[in-house]
């Protein structure tokens, strides 16, 4: 066996893994519950948005239609949040999804262009 | 030889363990019940022929991959099921199998990916120049362009750049010629001598047999045999091509 590797390293690794999260954040959950909540909230707050104002315009005092302004806006907030979330995590797959793809093709070009130096270099000799 | 790997009797915690993993993609099973342990300093070679699932071992304990039964132990905590990138930053490190580089980048650029643990541009740099050198001569040039070798050296000075407590290579002499897998592994024995915990998969025991301290033979998802490289060299033919129908043990 090779000789150990420092012991303060790996003193350090064990405080290190001792620390990590066991089952803790999954991106993909993450992304799924975003993809779902996202357009749930915006749906639900639209929802609320228009029962509100629908309230208030049957409305005959001021009170009434004051709490449903509140709650309208408080609507509008709701479906801003899940219109950003949902956002959110589209561009973030978006993103990834265009990374892959352009590392596969930047891979494939790369291949493309060794092999077509390679063959200049054969046809050369 | 041993079937199954077991703790030394010196009761050193092993820098990484696997218990009883099964694990696979989706509803598959690719690994039926792995045991597999690496003490501090250990060169510990996986072998097995292709389709054994010594790549999806490498996935599970680089956390990369949930075992569906099974544990995952680091320094003796169990970390399953644990942020991958947490174990990333803590020390452990995988090269993967093939081009783990960024083809399009320059070898600085693909240097640079490696400060994510926060070391310095400049102590990365040094660290992969002074031990590949050649690299060093080809710090501008695009990582796709430069030989399959070169490549795999750009792979472990970026792992290695990083100040690794646990090093996971992934079939280094895949679709290299002998002399540059020879070389390769000059650079891992010269790793392996700072001390550095190194599990690595392979296919071909010869590669590995002057550098691995024990070696592992999976088959079908299982480790069939453990023992030292020159132990397992006599009987990995045989589990290879089933040639006296016999698994070593």
């Amino acid at each position: 066996m090779s000789e150990t590797m420092p012991s303060e390293r790996l003193e350090a690794f064990r405080s290190e893994v001792a620390e990590v999260r066991i089952g803790g954040a999954n991106p993909a959950k993450w992304e799924r519950a975003g993809a779902i909540l996202g357009p749930l909230l915006a749906l639900v707050g639209l929802v609320l948005a228009v029962v509100a104002y629908s309230t208030a315009q049957d409305a005959t005092n001021f009170e009434t239609i004051h709490r449903q302004q509140v709650f309208s806006a408080v609507a509008v907030c709701v479906t801003l949040i899940g219109a950003v979330l949902w956002l959110r995590v589209s561009i973030t797959r978006h993103q990834r999804w265009w990374m892959i793809r352009q590392i596969h093709e930047q891979r494939a070009q790369t291949d493309r262009i060794i092999a077509a130096l390679t063959n200049q270099d054969q046809v050369r000799r | 030889m041993s079937v199954a790997p077991t703790h030394s009797a010196d009761a050193v915690t092993p820098v990484l363990e696997l218990r009883g993993i099964h694990a696979g993609y989706g509803t598959i099973d690719v690994l039926h019940g792995v045991d597999l342990v690496l003490l501090p300093g250990q060169v510990h070679a996986l072998l097995g022929p292709n389709g054994a699932g010594k790549t999806t071992t490498l996935g599970v304990a680089s956390g990369q991959i949930a075992p569906h039964v099974g544990t995952l132990s680091l320094m003796g905590h169990d970390v399953t099921g644990g942020d991958t990138d947490a174990l990333a930053r803590a020390g452990l490190c995988l090269i993967p199998e093939g081009r783990g580089i960024f083809p399009n980048l320059t070898v600085l650029e693909n240097l640079r990916m490696a400060t994510f643990t926060g070391t310095p541009f400049r102590e990365v740099q040094d660290r992969a120049f002074d031990f590949f050198p050649r690299l060093g001569e080809r710090r501008k040039q695009t990582a796709g362009t430069l030989s399959g070798g070169e490549q795999q050296m750009l792979a472990m000075a970026r792992a290695l750049a990083t100040d690794p407590a646990v090093l996971l290579i992934d079939e280094l002499s895949m679709g290299l010629a002998p002399i540059i897998v020879e070389e390769l592994y000059g650079h891992v024995r010269r790793t392996a001598e700072s001390g550095l915990s190194i599990l690595i998969v392979e296919q071909f025991v010869h590669e590995i047999l002057g550098v691995a301290d024990v070696a592992s033979i999976m088959l079908h998802g299982r480790v069939a045999g453990h023992g030292t490289p020159a132990e397992i060299a006599d009987t990995l033919h045989a589990a290879y091509l089933g040639a006296d129908g016999t698994l070593p043990h």
